[in-house]
């Protein structure tokens, strides 16, 4: 029973990791007042570029150094997804195009070309397609012995039987609510998103804020479509990877919503998303025992969880738990 | 102050942005060709990246063209491709259509998937279960019934909390695709049960053969929506409510029309059409229902979202989508072609160049609202400022 619960615990968090990544770097986007639907589609470019790139690394090398393969693969993971990023506020700020239809685009131009550059740069006739290396390093947990007690055993895989991933996230979640809430520009980025005339007005550089938030928001977002490929998914690359990263994106955009576009809120939701989620795989542990055909039922949980939310911050308009304002919205300051 | 002489020169900017006026039909067919121009271009450096310079641009739009429409020459080669690419281009514009009135209104219904979902699955439903009970004319009609009822409602619930609440809808169609998903793999997972594959519907629940195929009805109906949807928005009443509220709220509550009710009927007609487009679809070309998880033989492959770019590329008038749906499927089908005689093409390609053409269409049409303006040269500044 123990057993049971705590694997589909460590589940939940392993699955959480990447909406968590996907959640923070949207909020970042949508704080900014762009809303970007292509994050699954640069989650999978992440996914694909950090993985092409580090196996790349690892087939070329005979003694790959664990620093600089963690580093090929985020940085590359990050710069890809974030010129994603760049050329979805260029078509929205810069060329104002409707945010919806370009980031609907940008989801299927970023599946596309995950698809396309993760097949496309496994060498023909090669046996493996994982980056076997780098899944070692990813998945390494801290090495923590604190006794054979069941309190020491929960201790261990819950909080610390998981690769450095899950750390990282945590801390950019955090750092991310401090920068919004308590530093100057932070202040000045949740105005572009409110209201940008009058950001405008106060000096503030309107579209330096959303391309930076947007770009960085893509990057980080990228990050879990990396974090998938190399640790979820033990390093293999697959067109299959490529779509479960899609699905993952789309989860990844109902978490901010669940979340109330308060990256702290992200971190435990991620988790509770992640536990909705493989739920059906564990319920037996209570006695309960499900079809193939309820356990579909199941995982619409998280989704139906994001809708009622959704009208709950609506019916109730208490002011703090509103989407920003302006989002989704093209900002022309010459059009009042 | 406004007396004082002012001596520090400010520089304009090296362009700036200025609003149009109403653009001129030349000017937009202009950054229409425009904006192919960079597509095809674009397209043909990916193309020449990709293929290592093992094959040239022109031959290979020349086997996409061979994949969508068939093989100059040969007969049969093009009756088969014609008519997939009309199947699957038409489905698409029939969504697109459906989209039409609601963007139009400036409610942003990303749930056309969803909507297509579950009027499949309400058609799926009643040829499952009384697929042998009824006569064939009344099970038809019951079919066509249901799903446009499913869609209707699938569509109207945000339509219900935008007109009371304000909910935001982009997010909320969202959310709705999904669970429409989920709810239909219950069902398909609970018909399957140990089966390795859910087999066909009955046979006399599949919409009768037109131009000898099973799928001849839906190419006809969904032109024909087409066609009456351009009447609908441009001709009638109800129509005009939809712009006036899409331009301005206030301006048509002041003009006293009830825009709760517009809401509201609107999103009940679009998500009718994407209903029985689903209901269509499994009557009359699937006759059977599919995974989620699976990329093909799904009632709408997709296209749920893909026709959000279409209705907006076409900009809302439903004739225009035709080309575009055609053009999609062309990219789509093409590249697919293309993937047989070059492995390298065959996975993902087909998104990556719809992409391409999508960022240039969609970017381009910033020309045609706004014009930039040059700083002008410098001698002019300094004699107008002496």
């Amino acid at each position: 029973m123990l057993n049971t619960i705590l694997a589909w615990v460590t589940r939940a968090i392993l699955f959480g990791v990447v909406m968590m990544f996907g959640a923070i770097g949207e909020t970042l986007t949508e704080k900014s007042g762009n809303m970007n639907l292509g994050t699954p589609g640069i989650m999978c470019i992440g996914g694909a570029f950090g993985f092409g790139f580090t196996y790349l690394y690892e087939m070329h090398t005979d003694n790959p150094v664990a620093a600089l393969s963690i580093a090929i693969a985020l940085l590359s993971a990050f710069l890809f997804s974030s010129l994603a990023g760049v050329l979805f506020c260029l078509l929205t700020t810069t060329l104002r195009a409707n945010q919806n239809v370009t980031g609907l685009a940008m989801t299927i131009f970023g599946s596309g070309l995950a698809k396309f550059f993760g097949t496309f740069i496994i060498p023909q006739g090669v046996v493996t397609v994982k980056a076997a290396y780098a899944n070692r390093i990813f998945t390494k947990s801290i090495p923590l012995d604190l006794g054979e007690s069941t309190g020491a055993k929960i201790i261990e895989e819950v909080f610390f039987g998981h690769g450095f991933m899950l750390y990282v996230g945590i801390v950019i979640a955090i750092v991310l609510a401090l920068f919004l809430n308590r530093t100057r520009a932070g202040l000045n980025l949740r105005a572009v998103g409110e209201n940008p005339a009058t950001a405008d007005a106060a000096g503030i550089n309107v579209n330096l804020y959303k391309y930076i938030a947007t770009s960085v928001g893509a990057g980080i977002a990228g990050l879990g479509g990396a974090y998938y490929i190399l640790d979820y998914n033990y390093g293999g690359w697959s067109t299959g990877a490529a779509g479960g990263i899609q699905a993952l994106g789309w989860l990844a955009v109902a978490l901010v919503i669940f979340a109330t576009w308060r990256p702290l809120n992200l971190i435990w939701g991620a988790f509770l998303f992640g536990l909705c989620y493989w739920m059906y795989n564990y319920i037996d542990v209570f006695g309960v025992r499900l079809t193939a055909a309820q356990s579909s039922l199941l995982e619409a949980i998280p989704y139906v969880v994001t809708i009622l939310v959704l009208i709950l911050t609506s019916v109730r308009k208490r002011r703090e738990n509103q989407p920003p304002a302006a989002l989704g919205l093209s900002y022309f300051r010459e059009e009042r | 102050m406004r007396n004082q002489h002012i001596t520090v020169q400010t520089r304009e900017p090296l362009v700036r942005i200025i609003k149009r006026g109403i653009p001129s039909r030349s000017l937009k067919i202009l950054v229409r060709v425009a904006s192919f121009a960079a597509a095809i271009l674009i397209c043909g450096i990916y193309i020449l990246a990709v293929g290592k310079g093992e094959i040239s641009v022109g031959s290979a739009f020349a086997q996409m063209w061979e994949g969508t429409f068939g093989t100059p020459g040969n007969a049969r080669s093009i009756r088969i491709s014609l008519w997939d690419t009309a199947i699957y281009s038409t489905k698409l514009l029939c969504i697109a259509v459906a989209l039409a009135p609601a963007f139009r209104m400036k409610f942003w219904n990303i749930g056309a998937e969803g909507q297509v979902v579950i009027g499949g699955l309400a058609t799926a439903i009643i040829m499952h279960d009384f697929g042998d009970s009824l006569p064939q004319p009344v099970m038809l009609a019951v079919m066509i019934v249901v799903c446009i009822l499913a869609g209707a409602i699938w569509g109207m619930i945000p339509a219900l909390f935008k007109a009371n609440w304000g909910t935001n809808e982009t997010l909320f169609t969202l959310m709705m695709n999904y669970v429409a998903m989920k709810i239909m793999d219950y069902f398909y997972n609970s018909w399957k049960g140990k089966l390795s594959a859910l087999p066909n519907f009955p046979k006399n629940t599949w919409l009768p053969s037109l131009f000898d195929k099973s799928y001849g009805w839906n190419i006809v109906i969904f032109l024909l929506l087409a066609v009456v949807m351009y009447f609908y928005l441009k001709n009638t009443k109800q129509g005009y409510e939809i712009s006036v509220v899409g331009d301005s709220v206030n301006t048509a509550r002041y003009a006293g029309i009830n825009v709760k009710k517009v809401i509201i009927r609107t999103m009940a007609i679009s998500g009718a059409i994407c209903g029985l487009c689903g209901g269509l679809t499994v009557a009359g070309q699937n006759h059977a229902i599919a995974y989620s998880a699976e990329a093909v033989h799904t009632v709408t492959t997709g296209y749920g979202f893909t026709a959000i770019i279409v209705a907006w590329l076409a900009n809302f008038n439903t004739l225009g989508m035709i080309a575009f749906s055609v053009l999609i499927r062309f990219l789509e089908k093409g590249t697919g072609q293309l993937g047989n005689s070059f492995p390298a093409f065959s996975v993902g390609s087909g998104n990556v160049m719809i992409g391409i053409v999508l960022f240039c269409i969609i970017g381009g049409a910033f020309f045609e609202r706004y014009k930039l303006v040059f700083r002008k040269s410098e001698k002019k500044e300094v004699s107008r400022n002496a």
